[in-house]
């Protein structure tokens, strides 16, 4: 059987944005923990004075527990498509896009956090 | 499973049919073939006599470092050898091979009849393999590259390298050009073109993966040739990108490189895992074991991977903080990794495996995959990667991982792919003998390497003192490396002997899963007379259910349509049928249209204005020309009816190939100016004083460019939107398409004209300092991506012109529409990069 598309255009639309983010959102945890951290450090190297390491390293958490957050939720959106899915007996895609949306939620979670600690164990513009 | 045995179609029909599909015969058969089983097998051919040209290469480098302190190569020839045979295996044999592979095989896998822009996809061939000429002509001429296939700056630069590198960076940026036009052919086969009901949990872990790969070649082939733009830019115009003096700095290079070179070495090993993924299964008679958590792998690693290429600068004194970000993300892949393989013992465990030649290169390959991840493993930690970087121990690791990863998995696929491909089985016999040797000679060759790079051995020497005590080890090497080749050229002849003396083999001599089964070996032009309807994840093994809606699909291009080349165009997510999707047949433009190309790099090299300016004659002559043949075949016959009734051919919006290829088109355009601005921002933070001067600073001409760029969007959009959802609109319709296509290219040149009096109204020298280098490079990518928007519109206004059929020009002003977008966004980052981001000092 076909999967229905759309039945219902709105939890269509949330089951793919629950693939969809976990990885956009890891990509911006590490582009700008990265940009932010490693270009301001240079930055104030470069006009030899002291950066601002408190700030930098709040700023590159503040902005990966966001996307950490957005991840998960991500994560309990697929959740629940893939229950649905399942208990209605319905459309194998919608099962298969729930999992496969928390699978990714929870591995780019992960991801998140390894890049979160970083500037909390480490000292920041070493 | 329905295939072609029904009644349906008159014996006229299917002749009709066939003729529609005809393959160009004699001499036109050099140059005109479009079809994407003719380009796939181009592309692999093509591939493979660069891989044993290469390998040759790695034999010559073998035999010198047999014995210590020997002189069969002078120095400078092994520079040259190790960068041609770096740069032949990763440009111009592993990543076309795979993107042969995927023309070959993702329509066939897919059931559409060819690839979404088949003359396109032509054009990007030959533009590789012109790449790949202009690259070998080095040794023609007696210039031969030798900057290691990574080209660090400033051994590449100005500086210290002759011509041979303006050809390698000729020669490369071709092959970059053709990959990025392979990925954008791949995501709109892979997401529209798929047969009716192949939703995506039924789609072929080969087409994920591919999907992926091609993702990741926009976002980091594109960083690549801006690299190779703004190096070719310094060595020629004396810009100053990479010169410290004049505020660049040398490692903005190894960051654009890496962006790309990571990410490289995962768009081999992912598609030689997918290969991995369809052979393990079938030949183990069993479904893939997981496949939610594989395609979430391939996903994950495709990601990532894009996010790893500092771990190739642990060395260069980057901080720890930023350097333990990539760490991270380096042992995540790790993990995915595992996965895939998990999945695919556990499918071998599962099933009933035999012991086939395609199988035995898939379990050399696993054995060799988890070997070279423990080193990989090794390397990606910081501290152990400052002990064994530049020995060879890495050449050790890469050579496992690419070898491994890639070069096992391809052959494992031709060995299971061969009876598609010809219609004939090759000998299981030569073929094992062919896979031990490799398999023992690939071990004997680089495992003492590990050994000899731990000693102390370092990477791109010619020699090595005997004092060393690594003589043995590289002994042992190059024997490994002749066993090597011996098997590699015994897999050559099994295959090529098989074309003549091979059994037949039927369409699925190993009783496959997948859709390409369905097809005869070799497969017909048209791949599938009658589009097969997918109900399950393993068509050819699930039991077919029934579903009318995507029957009557199926049914309606039965043998049709016959006057016109054209394929199921589905829905994203299900598959369900949406319209028709032309497709091109036989022409001669892109190939010239790729020979201007080299022409024009040729006529750069020789620094001849003539060859330049004839170059421009034939790129622009040969476009235009491709157009109008596009739209007199289009105006023809049948293709104003909708197929079966019910199927338009052609429609708005993502319902046909040309919205997909301007909107791709315009992704790469903003990843490019993207990079360019990243760039530019990274040199800022580098340099003391930002900019030396006056920073550009024309908000006037800067706006009044945006303005005209949005005019171009508002008329082409407005005009798309004029008329009737068919092919014949009233009058007043026309006369709107015809003034918002002329409105459009006025405002469009307009746009270019403003865009680039920027450059001599802002008085900025490029030879001074960076940022004003940059400058110029932001107005240049600006300019051609208004020059990129204005040909789209002219096609508009040309199919206006030349044919009847009126719901065409509505859908190329609105494709119009798409790319200008994608050239606004252009111009805001251009614009913020000159100007808001020299504003923000510290
Ligand atoms: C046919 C078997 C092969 C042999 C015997 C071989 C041997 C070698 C040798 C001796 C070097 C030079 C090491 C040095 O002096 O630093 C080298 C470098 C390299 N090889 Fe291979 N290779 C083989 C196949 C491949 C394949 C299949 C690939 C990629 C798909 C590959 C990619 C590379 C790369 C990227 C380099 C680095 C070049 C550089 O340093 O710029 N090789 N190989
Ligand atoms: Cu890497």
């Amino acid at each position: 059987m076909a999967a229905p598309e759309a039945t219902r255009p709105r939890s269509t639309r949330l089951a793919v944005a629950a693939v969809l983010v976990p990885p956009v959102a890891w990509v911006c945890a590490l582009g700008l923990s990265y940009v932010v951290q490693d270009f301001a450090c240079t930055a104030y190297a470069s006009a030899g004075r002291n950066p601002p390491t408190a700030l930098i390293g709040t700023a590159v958490v503040t902005l990966d527990v966001v996307l950490l957050v957005l991840t998960l939720a991500a994560g309990v959106v697929a959740w629940r498509t893939s229950r649905r899915a399942t208990a209605g007996g319905g459309s194998p895609l919608f099962g298969f896009l729930g999992r496969l949306g928390l699978f990714l939620s929870l591995g780019f979670a992960a991801g998140i956090v390894m890049i979160a600690v970083n500037p909390l164990v480490l000292e920041v513009c070493a | 499973m329905t295939t072609d045995q029904e009644t349906g179609p008159s014996a006229e029909q299917r002749a009709r049919f066939a003729q529609a599909w005809a393959r160009p015969r004699g001499l036109r058969r050099i140059l005109m073939p479009v079809q994407h089983k003719s380009v796939g097998t181009r592309y692999m051919v093509t591939a493979f006599v660069f891989f044993f040209v290469g390998g040759l290469q790695a034999l010559l480098m073998r035999v010198q470092l047999a014995q210590p302190e020997q002189d069969v190569l002078s120095p400078q020839t092994y520079n040259e050898l190790f960068t041609m045979h770096g740069t032949t295996m990763m440009f111009l044999f592993a990543v076309p091979f795979l993107e042969g592979l995927a023309a070959y095989l993702l329509p066939l896998m897919l059931g559409a009849r060819d690839m979404p822009f088949a003359r396109y996809n032509t054009f990007n061939y030959w533009c590789y393999l012109l790449g790949g000429i202009i690259l070998y002509s080095s040794f023609v001429v007696g210039m031969v590259p030798d900057a290691g296939w990574f080209a660090y700056v400033p051994l590449s630069g100005p500086e210290f390298a002759d011509k041979a590198m303006d050809i390698w960076l000729f020669g490369l940026a071709l092959a970059e050009l053709a990959a990025i036009g392979a990925a954008i052919e791949m995501i709109v086969v892979v997401l529209a073109m798929r047969a009716p009901g192949m939703s995506l949990d039924r789609m072929p872990i080969f087409a994920w993966t591919m999907l992926c790969v091609a993702a990741m070649i926009i976002l980091a082939f594109v960083p690549l040739l801006v690299g190779s733009l703004l190096l070719e830019l310094d060595r020629n115009i004396s810009t100053a990108f990479f010169d410290t003096e004049r505020g660049g700095d040398p490692l903005l290079w190894q960051h654009l490189f890496w962006i790309f070179g990571h990410p490289e070495v995962y768009v081999m090993f992912l598609p030689g895992a997918a290969i991995i993924s369809h052979v393990v299964p079938v030949h183990s008679r069993h479904r893939l074991v997981g496949y939610p958590f594989v395609v979430a792998a391939i996903v994950v690693t495709a990601i990532m991977s894009l996010g790893l290429w500092v771990h190739h600068m642990y060395t260069t004194g980057l901080p720890p903080v930023t350097l333990s970000f990539f760490t991270a993300a380096s042992m995540s892949i790790s993990v995915a990794s595992g996965v895939q393989v998990v999945a695919w013992i556990a499918t071998l465990w599962s099933g009933r495996p035999r012991l086939t030649v395609p199988m035995l290169f898939s379990l050399g390959f696993l054995f060799t995959f988890v070997a070279g991840g423990i080193t990989g493993v090794m390397v990606a930690s910081a501290p152990f990667d400052a002990q064994a970087h530049d020995t060879y121990f890495v050449v050790a690791h890469f050579h496992y991982v690419l070898i491994g990863g890639m070069l096992f998995p391809v052959l494992a696929g031709l060995f299971h792919w061969w009876p598609k491909f010809t219609g004939r089985m090759p000998s299981a016999r030569l073929g094992t003998v062919s896979f031990w040797l490799a398999f023992v000679g690939f071990h004997l060759t680089f495992f003492p390497m590990h050994l000899s790079g731990l000693w102390g051995m370092p990477r791109r020497v010619y020699t090595y003192d005997a004092g060393l005590g690594v003589g043995v080890l590289n002994l042992l090497s190059t024997i490994g490396a002749f066993i090597f080749a011996a098997g590699l050229v015994l897999t050559a002849i099994t295959l090529l002997g098989a074309l003549r003396r091979g059994e037949r083999s039927g369409p699925d001599p190993w009783g496959a899963d997948t859709l390409e089964w369905v097809a005869d070996s070799p497969p017909a032009s048209a791949n599938f007379g009658r589009i097969p309807v997918v109900t399950g994840r393993a068509p050819l093994w699930d039991r077919p259910s029934h579903d009318p809606k995507l029957e009557r699909m199926s049914a309606a291009f039965d043998h049709a349509p016959q006057n016109v080349r054209a394929t199921p165009f589905t829905t994203v997510l299900s598959a369900l049928p949406n319209t028709a999707a032309v497709q091109a047949g036989p022409t001669f433009w892109p190939f010239l249209a790729a020979g201007g190309l080299a022409l024009a790099a040729a006529g750069l090299l020789l620094e001849s204005g003539w060859v330049l300016g004839a170059s421009v004659l034939v790129i622009v002559g040969a476009f235009v020309a491709w157009e109008l043949q596009n739209e007199r075949e289009l105006g023809a016959g049948e293709s104003t009816e909708p197929v079966g009734g019910e199927y338009l051919v052609e429609a708005p919006g993502p319902l046909s190939p040309g919205w997909w290829g301007a909107a791709g088109a315009a992704v790469v355009l903003v990843v490019a100016v993207t990079t360019v601005a990243f760039s530019l921002l990274f040199l800022q933070v580098n340099a003391p004083v930002w900019p030396q001067g006056e920073s550009l600073g024309l908000p006037w001409l800067s706006a009044g460019t945006g303005l005209a760029l949005v005019l171009a969007i508002s008329a082409s959009w407005w005009g798309s939107r004029q008329g009737p959802l068919s092919h014949d609109a009233p009058p007043t319709a026309r006369g709107a398409h015809l003034a918002a296509a002329v409105t459009s290219t006025f405002a469009g040149a307009v746009a270019l004209v403003l865009a680039v009096a920027q450059w001599p109204a802002g008085g900025l020298d490029h030879t001074a300092h960076s940022y004003d280098s940059g400058v110029l490079m932001l107005v240049s990518t600006l300019a051609l991506a208004i020059l990129l928007g204005l040909g789209l519109t002219i096609c508009a206004l040309l199919a206006r012109l030349t044919h009847t059929r009126d719901i065409r020009p509505r859908i190329m002003l609105q494709n119009a529409a798409v790319l200008w977008t994608g050239v606004l966004v252009v111009w805001a980052v251009a614009w913020a990069a000159t100007d808001l981001m020299p504003l923000a000092v510290v």
